[in-house]
């Protein structure tokens, strides 16, 4: 007897047969749907991020140090002599760099250093990395007197444009200030005299001025830090990591891991290609639209173009998707699943150059933070967003994120081996 | 421990050569020989611990022998097969329509057009609650939405890992009855449980218990 409602036979209709692409669409298809039917978490992916930049990008350092950058190509006693006269000013900022003069030009403008300086034909030559056409030339003698003028130039620089803005705001009172008297007068007074003081290092302030307007993007901001493009990397490589080292394990905590394996004719590479998708669509649709939110709030943008950009998070994401898989494996449940995610959210906070630069670290710390897709991709974002259109990713970190890319995925199918030999 | 050889001739489906599955140091499962061929339907018994599910999920391919041998036919991976593990198989989040619609969609059937009209869903009482989620049914109802799933897939195998556990009798007597006239258009079907008498019309038996019958 046959049931009601399935006639016999009806087994038999089309079937269509299954290739490895289809069946990643269908396993992202049904991840979709799974994830479409979580109105709290579509909110919690990809609204609240966005609420979250809107307030960091409020978050700002404005740094009141001259950054200067040394070409050390120089006779080490000389050099030597000019690092420690450097260092005994404060609020100088010194990079020193085995580059050559034109490499130094172009890396300066990149990292909107304010003064630069070469030894050429046996003298320290000093310019602002901006205007290359204006150069000024110290005897080695002279290079603590100008060390020290740096640091009065800012000073006085600063006062001026506090100055400037004070008199715009005191239009009525300038006027009313003909019997020279009043706080208008004052502050004119007080202009004149500043920029008396400010003649001395004219050269070395304006440069710096020059820089103040013109390095920093956008000029508006005027800002040496900005927390925007390192979050946007941060969620870029947070979510997947998020999404993929719950995917094994709540599959197996639901009892439909079983179903995905046979579906996938018993093939884990393609069971695993599978569940990559859903991770890394979750990371771009999100930095795509924290890139957009950045731009039109705060006019950080890109300079080398959406495509560029979204390319080397695409790449950190799909690492950070593998980590996340292959730490499925190892985990027992959700819960497991959500702890080692925390984790790798403070590792990437504190250890990838988010906050501190990892460069002057030990051996050790560098070491484990390159084992980090956000040491990688988080800073060419930076770059691109705030900084000057002569940023360019570095080869090496292309050729960083490609090892990174292959070491992950050898980590997960050992993984996923140990995984299925515990079924 | 051997298993009786099915009296089919064609090549087998799958083929187990002393196969033996260890957790840590723990043997769970040591099986000499067994053939699983077309027109098979097993039901494997056995007490708790015996091995039923791992027999049940090395036979699918879901998981590997620690050693030994589990040979899968290019006519079995040729099938559509289904399996149904002893516990959940849903999403829990999702409507028990969109569970029946993306199962379809993974195993890659087209499945029935009209849901509601179909035997597992009626004879289960599963038609009030296709559009609730599966987490909130009750834990009955969910072992049957999760046999409903893999039936509306219009599968060619089925393994089925203790099919009446947490399922009112009559309930149970109707998907037995259910699973015995599907096997008609089954290629074969294999299901574990506690005792055979709720299968009789299955052609083999296995059972796993210590002493049991080869």
């Amino acid at each position: 007897m046959s049931p009601p409602g399935r006639p016999k036979g009806e087994y038999r209709k089309a079937q269509p047969e299954g290739t490895p692409m289809s069946f990643l669409a269908r396993v992202f298809a049904r991840d979709l749907l799974e994830l479409s039917r979580s109105g709290g978490l579509l909110v919690l992916l990809f609204v609240v991020p966005v609420l979250l930049l809107l307030l960091v990008g409020h978050l700002k350092v404005r740094e009141p140090t001259l950054r200067v950058a040394i070409s050390t190509e120089a006779p080490p006693a000389t050099l030597a002599r000019l690092r420690s006269m450097l260092q005994e000013v404060s609020r100088v900022r010194v990079n020193e760099w085995a580059l050559a003069p034109a490499e130094l030009q172009r890396r300066a403008v990149r990292e909107q250093i304010d003064l630069v300086v070469v030894w050429e034909s046996d003298s320290w030559r000093f310019y602002s990395p901006l205007t290359n056409s204006y150069r000024l030339q110290f005897a080695q003698g002279a290079a603590q007197d100008l060390a020290l003028s740096m640091q009065r130039g800012k000073r006085l620089g600063e006062q001026l444009v506090q100055l400037d803005e004070l008199a715009g705001q005191l239009p009525a009172l300038d006027a009313a200030s003909s019997a020279a008297s009043g706080p208008a007068a004052t502050v004119k007074k007080l202009q004149r005299r500043t920029r008396d003081d400010a003649a001395l290092p004219t050269p070395l302030l304006r440069a710096w001025l020059a820089n103040q307007l013109t390095l920093f993007y956008p000029p508006s901001s005027r800002v040496d830090h900005s927390l925007v493009p390192g979050y946007v990397a941060l969620i870029a490589v947070f979510l997947p990591f998020l999404i993929a080292s719950g995917a094994l394990v709540r599959e197996r905590e639901a009892g439909t891991l079983e179903t995905l394996i046979m579906a996938s004719r018993r093939s884990w590479a393609r069971l695993v290609a599978a569940k990559l998708l859903l991770p890394i669509f979750v990371s771009l649709l999100a930095t795509l639209l924290l890139l957009v939110a950045a731009s039109s709030a705060f006019a950080l943008g890109i300079k080398p173009g959406l495509a560029t950009a979204l390319g080397v998070q695409l790449a950190a994401a799909t690492i950070s998707a593998l980590l996340g898989l292959g730490i499925s494996t190892l985990l027992r449940s959700s819960q497991d699943a959500y702890t080692a995610s925390s984790v790798y959210l403070v590792a990437c906070i504190l250890i990838t150059g988010l906050i501190y630069p990892v460069e002057q670290a030990a051996w050790g710390v560098i070491g484990v933070s390159y084992a980090f897709p956000l040491t990688l991709s988080g800073h060419p974002l930076e770059e691109w967003m705030l900084k000057g259109t002569g940023a360019a990713l570095e080869p090496w970190r292309l050729a960083g994120l490609a090892a990174q890319l292959v070491g992950a995925l050898a980590l997960c199918a050992l993984a996923v081996r140990r995984l299925r030999r515990s079924l | 421990m051997s298993l009786p050889a099915s009296t089919a001739t064609e090549r087998p489906l799958v083929a187990l050569h002393e196969a033996e599955k260890r957790y840590g140091r723990r043997t769970v499962l040591r099986i000499d020989r067994f053939e699983l061929r077309r027109g098979d339907s097993v039901v494997i018994i056995g007490a708790n611990g015996s091995g039923k599910s791992t027999l049940l999920r090395m036979l699918s391919g879901v998981a590997e022998p620690t050693s030994g041998r589990v040979a899968h036919g290019t006519d079995y991976d040729a099938l559509k097969v289904c399996f149904v593990p002893q516990a959940g198989g849903l999403l829990p989040g999702l409507t028990l329509t969109d569970n029946l619609r993306a199962w379809q969609r993974l195993v890659g059937s087209p499945g029935p057009d009209e849901l509601s009209t179909q035997w597992y869903l009626q004879d289960f009482d599963l038609q009030p609650f296709l559009h609730t989620r599966c987490g909130d049914l009750s834990g009955g109802f969910q072992r049957l939405a999760a046999l409903a799933c893999a039936l509306s897939t219009q599968p060619d195998g089925l393994f089925i890992d203790e099919p009446l556990s947490g399922i009112d009798s009559g309930h149970a007597r109707l998907l037995v009855q259910g699973l015995e006239a599907a096997m008609s258009d089954l290629q074969f079907l294999v299901v574990t449980d506690h005792t055979a008498a709720n299968f009789a019309k299955a052609m083999r038996v296995m059972d796993l218990s210590p002493g049991g019958p080869a």
